[in-house]
């Protein structure tokens, strides 16, 4: 291959990695947004033997946002291969005992069932807070957008926008506050 | 469960010596009849070759037509292409029509195709004008600059405003136009 | 605050805002029509926009003279085109080959004009067309160099435990197409009269 060409194929075939902020998102809507990354299908050189997939970091997994009753009747099942060893665990039992797996089991069940499938979870990087080690933060340029608005905590207003607020209504003149 | 790879082999388009880029020319080289002077399955090579061989070789100059009468033989048709590669039609029971519609056939093609598989429908020296697509064609500028996570970045794009957004955008407009008309006053 | 300027206050706020939703539900409601869902956009009203129409026209005109520029001083370079031939679109440039399966009339050594092109680009622009790029914009010319029969393919029927089976072995008669040129001639907006196109259906 010439040195030019030798160019192209690296920038072609570049690898990015790209950060999610998993705060109050659902993981398994989540899962098939990052799996398009994570798999390369986003490129149009996209092919299952290209190894054109790139990297993805995933902060706040910790502050994932699951429907409904999920966290109390989600229920993940695992079977340790010896009698007597399945075990039946609960989403909210799973999360406090580490906060990734709900995200990292999501992206994998949402991948198709092929030998790419582990290779592909290898380049998923998934971190249970913001902090992430320097090296990787370094790598990292793409954001991927979250899939619902994350609206402000009525506690986390500040004291001046609070005041600077329009007043829409008030008490009347002659309640009284207990 | 299928045997077609052993015995279709996959191949990309090729033409033999870039035919028509400049002008094209027929592949055929030559074709060989071999026919039986009396049995009965070489009776519509040999009424081909009193009515419609002559036509057929007025038309196609370029092909180099031989007969060879063998006896007892059932009747062949042999062809023969620039690039050295042979087909061979059994032309037994043939009707002289059949045997016409073989020979514009063979006259079309530029070697025997049976045991090749295209890939691709398409084949181009030049696969890219615009330049191959990098990871960096239609990047986002402002992303050169942002610092990862980026609080802008990260949220959805929202066309929709919230109710609190809308309050405060209708008291900000509100304001406006009261400092407006009080200019005007 | 008062009562009465709050109440005041309030219905002044709802009017204002009662004009500018009925402009912008009129738009939004075209635009919901004709938006596709995409990942994490969520659609709704249309944001405040500032419109210089005066403007867009000049810098589309600028653009415009640009690549007529371009094209008058043969300076564009190597062209792609997409182009919709026998029910299938592809993507030719000078110079390659091309496959057309099933019956297709044109015979060896003939000269064929593609008409139907969806979209013309050089290196420093592109002409997407609304579906058909102008009449007489772009020439494009191929050469028939081949009519082959393709490798026999099979079609197999079975009906499972009634003893039916069927092998239906066929071949595609395919048509290779050499493209000699493909150019832009003329100016946009002004392009070549073009004869002989009366009967065709685009």
């Amino acid at each position: 291959m010439s040195a030019l060409k030798r160019v192209q194929q690296w920038a072609t075939f570049a690898r990015i990695w790209h950060i999610y902020d998993a705060t109050w998102q659902n993981p398994f809507k989540s899962a098939e947004v990052v799996k398009k990354f994570l798999m390369g299908l986003y490129k149009p050189i996209y092919h299952p033997l290209n190894d054109c997939g790139d990297h993805v970091i995933i902060i706040n997994s910790g502050e994932i946002a699951l429907p409904g009753d999920e966290w109390k009747k989600r229920v993940y099942f695992h079977h340790t291969g010896y009698p007597g060893g399945a075990s039946w665990t609960l989403a909210w039992e799973l999360h406090t005992k580490d906060p990734t797996m709900i995200l990292k089991k999501a992206i994998y069940n949402s991948m198709d069932g092929n030998l790419q499938r582990r290779h592909t979870m290898q380049r998923l990087h998934i971190f249970p807070d913001a902090n992430v080690p320097k090296s990787l933060l370094d790598n990292v340029s793409n954001q991927i957008r979250q899939l619902r608005p994350v609206p402000t905590r009525l506690d986390r207003y500040t004291a001046e926008e609070v005041a600077s607020y329009p007043k829409l209504i008030d008490y009347p003149k002659d309640y009284i506050i207990r | 469960m299928s045997n077609s790879h052993l015995f279709l082999k996959p191949a990309f388009i090729t033409t033999p010596g870039q035919n028509g880029v400049g002008r094209y020319f027929c592949q055929l080289q030559r074709v060989v009849l071999k026919f039986c002077k009396n049995n009965g399955s070489s009776r519509g090579m040999r009424e081909f070759i009193e009515n419609k061989l002559i036509d057929f070789v007025k038309e196609t100059p370029e092909v180099a037509v031989y007969m060879k009468p063998r006896r007892h033989r059932t009747p062949i048709i042999r062809a023969e292409y620039l690039n050295g590669d042979t087909q061979w039609v059994n032309a037994r029971n043939f009707t002289e029509d059949e045997i016409l519609k073989w020979l514009q056939l063979l006259k079309t093609q530029s070697s025997d195709k049976t045991g090749i598989r295209l890939r691709k429908l398409l084949h181009t020296d030049h696969p890219s004008v615009q330049g191959p697509w990098t990871p960096y064609t239609f990047r986002d500028p402002k992303l050169n600059l942002a610092e990862f996570p980026s609080p802008e970045l990260a949220g959805p794009h929202v066309v929709e405003t919230t109710a609190t957004e809308e309050l405060l955008e209708m008291y900000k407009n509100q304001q406006i136009e009261d400092v407006n008309e009080k200019r005007a006053e | 605050m008062d009562n009465a300027e709050y109440q005041h206050k309030v219905s002044k706020l709802s009017l204002r805002n009662g004009q500018n939703y009925s402009r912008s539900l009129g738009q939004a409601g075209n635009l919901l029509s004709s938006i596709t869902k995409r990942y994490s956009t969520i659609i709704a009203s249309t944001p405040y926009e500032i419109v210089d129409e005066d403007k867009e026209t000049n810098v589309a005109k600028d653009i415009i003279k640009k690549i007529n520029d371009q094209i008058a001083q043969s300076q564009e370079g190597r062209l792609f085109a997409i182009v919709h031939l026998a029910g299938k679109q592809f993507r030719i440039t000078e110079g390659d080959v091309l496959v057309v399966e099933g019956y297709w009339p044109p015979n060896c050594g003939d000269k064929i004009s593609l008409d139907k092109v969806l979209l013309v680009g050089a290196s420093d622009f592109t002409l997407i067309g609304r579906p058909l790029v102008q009449r007489g914009l772009v020439n494009i010319e191929a050469t028939v160099i081949e009519k082959t029969l393709s490798h026999t393919k099979t079609h197999f029927r079975k009906k499972r435990r009634k003893q039916y089976k069927r092998i239906h072995f066929y071949k595609i008669p395919q048509t290779y197409l050499r493209i000699n040129t493909v150019k832009v001639t003329g100016e946009l907006n002004n392009p070549p009269e073009v004869r002989g196109l009366e009967k065709a259906i685009f």
